[in-house]
């Protein structure tokens, strides 16, 4: 008949990290490993789809350390990108949200470029650039900078008008304003842009070492597909999991930890 | 004296105008980019390694008269279409399932922000071993793309759901099959369109990728064989087409989000 | 006491009719014991009796628990200990015998239009899309909003919005209508004009109707009978022994509004 849903007939808000949600998460995460290990060893050729044993195995072996090694490569490829990137696009977009004019000259730009997507400037790049760290650090930077360009204007443009109407009326200068309104103001939206800059710019980074790199996890994964090692390719993917969420959490650790009175809209 | 229509006239003058200095400003700036990149591309000895933008344009348009650019982008969308709409169907069940019970979201939780953190092109690996180089995995990769963002965001959008309309549509009577289409559907639904616009942006690099390094068809394709025979003015024309597809499906979405009342969901995109 | 009865607004079944149990205990709390989860007691062996067809107003402080019982009559919430029926009939969770008006607008659905969300319920029920949209229409009439049921609730005023929301509560109406504050949210003008339109629209409604608000002058405008509660009980009720139409300014409004008003301020 009519239904009677247990949940949400409450108004009280769902607790996230309660320890019997916890519970659960760990349960469904063993059973899943468990699953994973039934699949692997009794429904299809263990060659073909290893089991969490032998992927455990493969990351605690000298293949686990040569990945390691390849992941330090491939992040400090990505810190340089990343960090021009975001400097370039916070600057860049910051100075848009405050100059009217220049917003509107660089938003339609900004926008059309980043809806390309990234790789496919690999074709003209390694024409230009040739293989090597350029082309791998141009691409990074294109993946980051529109990004946190586009959340810095809409960090800038989000700032309440009363605040600055506020500060002016204590006899704050432009420069004052500026420094103390707009900047703390779209800081938290930065930070936003930036982590979510992170993911794609790591991404980026790994296409292109499949592509035509010759280090890094993203080579090292699409290279043992050719000796069909799929234990190494696992660990990889393994690897590259834990980094970003490794990543992610320092992301939010910062913005709402660190950082948190910059938090968006405060 | 000036009466109230002739300040609405005056009202609308200056709207105009500042329409006006807009589109003139932007054309200005465009025809100085056109003129920066001319002289970029003269200064560089072939024409063919960076062309300016009057033989893009002219390379665009060979492509699109003999078809093969629509020919590329075609199968470069029916891989597209085909992922997302698998992945979206599964999202929306999966975030739908997250948002209702907080038991499914405490069990599902770890898998998915997890594994979304895995950059979908390093699927591609197994998956060629697995399936080949055939459209079955690009397809998955797509389907990876997707799934885990329409979840979570559909998940959001459940949860955002204000309680007094779930109760209202139970005190009306309304069976589980009729609560969920009538009432949790439409209104995640902006959520959902937020989550398919981001995860169509991120199908489009997917693809790309994928066709880069293992496709006989398609704009990426396109890509990797104009670079064997170093021919950039193809490559752009590619470029261009990308860019342009994803602008349109990406209005489209924004629409959807808009008609079911996202406005304030559409500034933080990521742009 | 009673409300002249014409021709009834609609013609559906209550649910439950069998297991009779006596008019004036047509929906019975007894001796309910109620807590949200984590929290003390709102009501404690708490007992009230709506008799059918009247309408009782409920009036009393944030916290005293007025919108948990009618949560609990609504069937959103159970209780932990205790009896809540309806007809004899123990309440087991939400249904159309019992529709219940919110207050503010979140249960309007914002991606239908008016006319849309009117026919919320008729659709639910299956009904076909020729009978839903002509009755919701003379509904739409009926609350003084013709002509605006191709707009979306976020273009319509809050007086209007809650007008909706009567017509779409009215339109299925069965036998039991709860309102929690209804008209809180709405500016003081508009709201005597809801008030006179909720009583014109239920006269020729064989409903039974529980009504909470903070407003003694709403209380006294439409009850039937008011109790006052506090604190999780019953403390005072009073039968409002005026003749319909009332008139808000009159001496013997006064008095009643005196007397609801002295009950709320006793300890």
């Amino acid at each position: 008949m009519t239904a009677r849903l247990s949940m949400r007939t409450r108004r009280s808000p769902v607790r996230i990290k309660s320890p019997f949600n916890v519970l659960i998460g760990v349960l469904s995460v063993c059973a899943g490993i468990a699953l994973w290990q039934y699949a692997a060893s009794e429904l299809t050729s263990s060659l073909l789809f290893p089991g969490p044993v032998k992927v455990a195995k493969a990351l605690s072996s000298r293949s686990g350390l040569d990945l390691i090694g390849a992941l330090g490569t491939t992040l400090k490829r990505v810190a340089l990108g990343f960090a021009l990137g975001s400097a370039v696009g916070a600057t860049t977009g910051i100075l848009a949200g405050n100059v009217k004019w220049l917003r509107t000259l660089v938003e339609p730009y900004v926008h059309f470029l980043r809806s390309i997507a990234t790789l496919a400037w690999a074709g003209p790049a390694l024409i230009w650039f040739g293989i090597g760290n350029i082309t791998t650090e141009f691409l990074i930077f294109y993946s980051t900078v529109f990004i946190v360009l586009l959340n810095s204007i809409v960090g800038v443009t989000s700032i309440d008008e009363q605040r600055i109407q506020m500060a002016r009326s204590f006899g704050a200068t432009r420069l004052d304003v500026f420094l103390q309104i707009v900047l703390p103001g779209s800081f938290g939206y930065v930070l936003s842009g930036m982590r979510l800059a992170m993911s794609f710019s790591v991404a980026t980074a790994i296409s292109a070492e499949m592509l035509f790199g010759t280090n890094g996890v993203g080579y090292v994964i699409y290279e043992s597909r050719l000796y069909f090692n799929f234990e190494t390719i696992f660990a990889g993917l393994v690897i590259l999991g834990v980094t970003g969420l490794v990543l992610d959490k320092i992301f939010t650790g910062v913005q709402f930890g660190l950082f948190a009175r910059y938090r968006q809209g405060r | 004296m000036t009466t109230s229509r002739s300040h609405a006239t005056i009202g609308i003058l200056r709207k105009l105008r500042r329409v006006a200095i807009t589109v003139v400003a932007f054309a200005l700036s465009l025809v100085g980019l056109c003129f920066a990149w001319s002289l970029a591309a003269i200064s560089f000895d072939a024409q063919n390694l960076f062309p300016g933008p009057l033989a893009s344009l002219a390379r665009f348009g060979e492509l699109m008269a003999n078809g093969e650019l629509l020919i590329a982008s075609l199968y470069s969308l029916m891989r597209i279409f085909v992922g997302f709409a698998i992945g979206c169907a599964l999202g929306v069940i999966a975030g739908s399932l997250m948002g209702m019970s907080r038991i499914v979201r405490a069990a599902l939780a770890p898998y998915i922000h997890f594994i979304r953190f895995i950059p979908p092109v390093a699927w591609f690996a197994p998956v060629l071993l697995w399936v080949g180089a055939g459209e079955a995995g690009k397809i998955i990769l797509i389907i990876d793309t997707t799934v885990f963002i329409v979840a979570i965001n559909t998940m959001l959008g459940v949860h955002a759901i204000n309680v007094d309309k779930i109760r209202m549509a139970l005190a009306m009577g309304a069976t589980r099959a009729q609560l969920f289409l009538r009432i949790i559907l439409p209104g995640a639904a902006a959520y959902i369109f937020t989550g398919m616009r981001l995860a169509m942006g991120n199908s489009f690099a997917t693809i790309v990728a994928a066709e880069l390094l293992a496709s006989t068809s398609g704009l990426g394709f396109m890509i990797t064989n104009a670079q064997n025979l170093l021919e950039v003015p193809t490559m752009f024309a590619a470029i261009l087409m990308l860019g342009i597809l994803g602008y349109i499906s990406d209005v489209v979405l924004e629409s959807l989000v808009r008609r079911f009342g996202g406005r304030y969901l559409l500034e933080s995109k990521g742009g | 006491m009673t409300r002249a009865h014409a021709t009834p607004l609609h013609i559906a079944p209550a649910v439950g009719c069998m297991g009779k149990a006596p008019n004036a205990e047509y929906i019975a709390l007894k001796d309910v014991t109620f807590s949200y989860p984590g929290q003390h007691p709102v009501l404690t062996d708490f007992n009230l009796t709506v008799a059918r067809g009247e309408l009782l107003v409920i009036v009393g402080e944030s916290g005293c628990g007025k919108t948990t019982a009618l949560n609990l009559i609504a069937g959103f919430e159970s209780a932990q200990k205790g009896t809540v029926s309806i007809d004899g009939e123990p309440i087991t969770g939400p249904g159309p015998d019992r529709i219940v008006v919110f207050q503010g607008d979140r249960s309007l659905l914002g991606w239908l239009t008016a006319l849309h969300n009117i026919e919320f319920g008729l659709k639910l029920a299956g009904m076909s899309r020729q009978e839903s949209r002509r009755r919701a229409l003379e509904m739409l009439d009926r609350v003084g909003l013709a002509g605006q049921g191709d707009k979306y609730p976020h273009e319509l005023s809050g007086g209007m919005k809650q007008r909706i929301q009567l017509a779409r509560a009215l339109v299925s109406l069965q036998r039991v209508l709860l309102m929690d504050e209804p008209f809180a949210a709405v500016d003081a003008l508009t709201r005597t004009t809801l008030q006179d339109q909720l009583l014109s629209l239920l006269a020729n409604a064989d409903a039974t109707v529980v009504f909470i608000t903070h407003d003694i002058a709403e209380a006294v405008t439409l009850a039937d009978r008011v109790i006052v509660m506090r604190r999780g009980a019953v403390r005072h009720t009073l039968e409002v022994e005026l003749p319909r139409p009332r008139t808000r300014g009159s001496a013997e409004f006064a008095s009643f509004y005196d007397k609801v008003e002295r009950a709320l301020r006793q300890p």
